[in-house]
């Protein structure tokens, strides 16, 4: 079974949150590791041909600290006025399930943060670790 | 209608289109009363954050015009420079440049067919749905625009806000292992993109002939993606250098992006004006499929943008091959240049058409002053007279939401990318 956690973010402040959520993971052989810059539709080809991937990225408007959505989730808050400014990983996971390129197993962990001008948060990085370690199991 | 109604329709946010416009419409009886098409993206003030910095930082800093285009604002800045400084680029950096203007008119015009303009002509709402009738055309969609972020991400380090070009040349020069993996990949689209423009011909596009006039840069010896030169079907051959004697930006109440004018008029640029101008100059098999095809140009009729891009790209895809197969790594991939003072300017064909920049440096290669005209904001006028001509003859009996969801299908055909339109309010400001 082939598995991968990807980070998503950008190299603004808080929305690096994703990155440092993988570089934080115990590194094994049977869960690759990967960290997207801003990938748009990209993130589709990046986790084509996996059975499961949990997707983490800062999230903001979230009532929880740490929020896990299912792929049936991510797709209810796709925007359907797709702008190729700004293709969001919601919008890129509507896509790919039209498309039929998801994985048959899909997690988004997002993690609170109120804007990209805060700095990383270093507990709630290691609150995402164990939930993804969790989903992972 | 009686002949005494009045018709407003507002179109409060324009879907489908980069960055945030409106449009705005009075019908009085049988008549367009008003028209506006409304941009409120804030200004950007770059031109402003430019004044000081170095040619070393101007490269990264213009890429953050555009998400989408940043290639074109980093070659138009570079070539401005280049044009005022002493020094040389080498013939590899041509190419090369050529080569990285060729993946950004992939990955924009395959973005732009595929999410934005198909949709139109298919009967769907957005691609995503359009993805549940035509699965194999939107992977061959995104896979041509994969390739294009490669291309860029090959010579830039990236595809968003690419790092790799600087004045004198790129940073860094490709080994042959990344030339050949791209190469291959490059082959492939060769077909997929032949593929893409049988099925564009295929479409059903409206036909709305116009009068308008086309205005594109002239690259001897093919098609252009740089030049000096500027001309138009009317005759017109202007140095990049006498932009201004000709061509005339204004501000409308209504909207933060300027309107361009030539000589007073309103203007086309962008794909479909470049392919009118420059049909001969295509690659002999893209002439012979579209001869084939049945496809001609020039064309009056602006719905035909979408096969113009569908074109234009399949020409990228061959000079990718191209210049691909004749790589060979450079001694340098950059040279140095010494600044000078004076005003530069530099020009390139941008994915939506013109993109103009004029630098004044001092002596230390300082920018005193910046002016970047997007090609969208020239095209804001056309847009408004289009507007006026399409709605008209569609029918303004039509229902409102007939004319909202039309109104929104011409604008498409620009391709219009709002965020850089607003590139400069004339800031006054006072200290009490």
């Amino acid at each position: 079974m082939r598995r991968a956690v990807v980070g998503v973010g950008s190299p603004f402040g808080a929305d690096q949150t994703g990155w440092k959520v993988v570089e934080r993971l115990p590194s094994t052989e049977d869960v690759e590791r990967l960290s997207l810059d801003r990938p748009g539709l990209s993130l589709m080809d990046a986790i084509k041909g996996f059975d499961q991937v949990i997707l983490v990225d800062a999230v903001q408007g979230s009532d929880q600290p740490l929020m896990i959505l299912g792929r049936d989730q991510l797709m209810k808050i796709a925007s359907t006025s797709l702008s190729s400014h700004a293709v969001g990983v919601a919008e890129a996971i509507a896509l790919g399930s039209a498309l039929g390129v998801l994985p048959e197993r899909l997690d988004l962990v997002g993690v609170r943060i109120e804007s990209e001008q805060e700095n990383v948060d270093d507990a709630q990085i290691d609150q995402a670790v164990t939930k993804v370690l969790e989903l992972l199991q | 209608m009686s002949d005494n109604k009045t018709i407003p329709i507002n179109v409060p946010v324009l879907s489908r289109v980069e960055g945030e416009g409106a449009l705005d419409l009075v019908i009085r009886g049988q008549q367009i009363e008003s028209l506006k098409l409304r941009i409120y993206e804030p200004p950007r003030y770059f031109e402003k954050f430019l004044e000081g910095r170095g040619v070393d930082q101007l490269p990264e800093m213009v890429a953050r015009i555009c998400g989408i285009c940043p290639v074109a604002y980093q070659m138009s800045a570079v070539r401005a420079v280049e044009s005022l400084f002493e020094g040389e680029v080498s013939p590899w950096v041509e190419q090369m440049r050529r080569l990285f203007y060729c993946g950004e008119w992939i990955q924009s015009h395959a973005l732009h067919i595929h999410l934005l303009a198909a949709p139109d002509f298919l009967g769907h709402e957005h691609v995503i749905s359009m993805a549940g009738e035509f699965p194999d055309e939107v992977r061959r969609g995104l896979q041509l625009q994969g390739l294009g972020n490669r291309i860029i991400a090959l010579l830039g380090g990236r595809s968003v806000h690419p790092v790799g070009a600087r004045v004198g040349g790129f940073h860094y020069a490709p080994t042959r292992q990344e030339v050949d993996t791209l190469l291959e990949e490059a082959r492939g689209a060769v077909a997929e993109s032949e593929a893409l423009l049988r099925w564009l011909v295929a479409l059903e596009l409206p036909d709305v002939q116009q009068d308008f006039i086309s205005v594109a840069l002239e690259e001897s010896g093919c098609y252009p993606m740089m030049g000096e030169v500027i001309v138009s079907d009317q005759g017109m051959h202007l140095p990049i250098s006498q932009f201004e004697r000709r061509f005339e930006e204004r501000q409308v109440s209504y909207s933060t992006a300027f309107h361009a004018l030539l000589d007073g008029n309103p203007y086309l640029v962008g794909p479909l004006a470049r392919v009118n101008l420059h049909y001969d100059q295509l690659l002999p098999p893209v002439r012979a499929l579209c001869e084939e095809l049945g496809v001609h140009f020039p064309s009056r009729n602006m719905f035909d943008s979408v096969l113009a891009r569908g074109v234009e790209l399949l020409q990228a895809v061959h000079e990718t091959v191209m210049l691909l197969e004749q790589y060979r790594q450079p001694e340098h991939p950059w040279s140095e240049f010494t600044p000078k003072a004076g005003v530069a300017f530099g020009a390139t064909c941008a994915p939506r058409g013109i993109l103009w920049h004029r630098y004044q440096f001092n002596a230390a290669g300082k920018i005193v002053s910046a002016r970047i005209v997007p090609p969208t904001s020239q095209n804001q006028a056309r847009m408004e007279e289009d507007l006026r001509i399409a709605l008209t003859e569609f029918g303004l009996e039509q229902p409102e939401s007939a004319i909202k969801q039309y109104g929104e299908q011409v604008i498409r055909n620009y391709d219009p990318c709002i965020s850089c339109a607003t590139h400069f309010l004339d800031l006054r400001m006072k200290r009490r």
